[in-house]
């Protein structure tokens, strides 16, 4: 087993706020490669959303690393066998992707949405690269619980949708009518990679099962993260509603990324 | 051609010899230690110990107690984690073989810490970067031995082309079986060959080393195929979710 990386606050808070920033902007992509004029406020939204979380994350890593100018190392190289080196680039690629399209939805003149399109190709491409790939760095550890997992990365993949939704949800003047079905898809689909994800750990599920992180787990994650916005998605379908279950999905989401960092250093 | 170190466990006495040597060569600091119920001291390799001797008390068949040496470093890996992970490039092969590290360069990610599996890799907090052995290239490339099989009074520690310590190591189980030994090499296959060749008289567990280390990498591509097919579900899930309307307002 490999000691403790010490992996905390600042990388909880990354892997949180990495998610949902591309989850914002895949939705974002969806709405300008698929969607119609309505849906341009909900790609506006999206970006706005994702390209100032980016910038966050990048702060946050520096912030771990201790000495901020030795976060540029990661550009020394790309080396293929390492998911942080891929991951490193994927974000800086991500940020500008996120910048241009931020930049051309806001001057949005004629002809705008047609280069937005061409970007939100590869920026969604990366988006979904940087929803997963920290899930797919843990498993490629020594790390009890964490490794040789293959199912970190589909379940931050799926919760990074499920709180891009719900940051869209929380955040959208009239509320998001149109993804209310998609949200409750990203839920459910979530909730089933997590039931993979416990059921391939084996002891270690003990650990939110019935451990010491169980409070968290099944309070956080299941009830307040899944089980209570599942529930309001088919109650009353008030804005008010709608804000509570996607804080809650945030909620939820994000002591999802705590449980699976602090499961493996325990 | 690729060097290696050989540990003979049979011929180790405990004199932590190597592990003071090390410390010396490297100017590793002391480190503030606790009586851990044996003679073994510090409890871990460390960003300050490098190499360290571990004391396993064991009982034989017999009932007779039995205590067991076992000097102990990075093995350099062949399939090396801490390598294969680190982004920046501050962990680097050798031509001979070591997995060396360049203390300028690494941005102290932690990557290496979490990923071997050997748990060698040290984050140093004073310097905010990894510490592990490096094989002394230094001295190696000068034509010396590193600095702790140096000073091995017994043996135990060898130094060499890894072809050749490996026939030793071989000949010399084959020696402890005809005592009545039940001897094990450990080293020759695990991670496709280890730069630390060890003869053990004990199952490497004992020594708490893993029966089966792990590369940390092997499960990088069905973890990244699972997320691409995730990936697929979730973005179709998305378009429908704006087809759906598209389709609607048309009728």
């Amino acid at each position: 087993m490999g000691k403790n990386p010490a992996w905390t606050w600042y990388i909880v808070w990354y892997f949180f706020v990495g998610g949902l920033a591309a989850g914002a902007y895949m939705l974002a992509a969806v709405a300008d490669l698929f969607g119609r004029r309505e849906d341009r406020p909900i790609a506006k939204l999206g970006y706005s959303i994702a390209l100032p979380l980016v910038l966050l994350s990048t702060i946050l890593l520096t912030l771990d690393l201790g000495m901020p100018l030795r976060t540029l190392y990661m550009f020394r190289l790309v080396r293929l066998d390492s998911p942080m080196s891929v991951g490193s680039w994927a974000l800086l690629g991500f940020g500008l992707a996120s910048f241009v399209s931020l930049v051309l939805v806001l001057r949005d003149r004629p002809g705008d949405l047609r280069i937005r399109q061409v970007v939100a190709i590869p920026g969604g491409l990366l988006g979904f690269f940087i929803a997963s790939y920290t899930g797919v760095l843990l498993g490629a550890t020594n790390r009890p619980l964490w490794a040789g997992n293959d199912w970190i990365g589909p379940l931050f993949l799926a919760s990074a949708f499920s709180t891009g939704v719900a940051g869209l949800a929380v955040l959208a003047h009239d509320g998001v009518a149109r993804l209310r079905r998609f949200h409750l898809v990203a839920v459910v689909v979530e909730a089933l990679l997590l039931i993979v994800f416990l059921a391939t750990l084996g002891a270690h599920a003990r650990l939110f099962l019935s451990g010491s992180l169980a409070p968290l787990f099944w309070g956080g994650v299941v009830v307040l993260g899944l089980l209570v916005p599942f529930a309001l998605a088919f109650t009353g379908r008030t804005r008010p509603i709608e804000a509570v279950a996607g804080v809650l999905v945030l909620v939820g989401g994000f002591a999802l990324r705590y449980l699976v960092l602090t499961g493996g250093q325990v | 051609m690729a060097k290696a170190f050989l540990v003979d466990a049979s011929k180790c006495i405990g004199c932590r010899g190597c592990q003071v040597a090390c410390k010396q060569w490297h100017s590793l600091k002391a480190e503030p230690t606790a009586f851990l119920g044996s003679y073994e001291n510090p409890r871990d390799l460390s960003a300050q110990t490098w190499r360290k001797v571990k004391f396993v008390e064991t009982v034989a068949q017999d009932g007779a107690p039995r205590w067991r040496f076992l000097s102990d470093a990075c093995k350099h890996c062949t399939d090396a984690s801490c390598l294969a992970v680190c982004p920046t490039g501050a962990l680097f092969r050798r031509p001979w073989g070591a997995v060396d590290l360049n203390q300028d360069v690494c941005n102290g990610c932690r990557y290496c810490v979490a990923a071997c599996p050997f748990g060698v890799v040290t984050f140093n907090e004073a310097t905010g970067r990894a510490n592990k052995c490096i094989m002394c290239p230094d001295r190696v490339e000068a034509g010396l031995d590193p600095a702790c099989v140096s000073t091995c009074p017994t043996g135990a520690l060898s130094f060499g082309e890894r072809g050749d310590l490996l026939a030793r190591a071989k000949r010399r189980v084959a020696e402890l079986r005809q005592r009545g030994e039940q001897p094990r090499l450990y080293g020759e296959r695990e991670l496709s060959g280890l730069h630390a060749l060890y003869v053990l008289q004990e199952p490497p567990e004992a020594y708490g080393l893993p029966a089966k280390p792990r590369f940390a990498i092997a499960g990088v591509l069905p973890g990244s195929l699972l997320s691409i097919a995730a990936s697929a579900v979730m973005g179709v899930a998305a378009l429908v979710a704006f087809r759906e309307r598209r389709v609607k307002k048309g009728e």
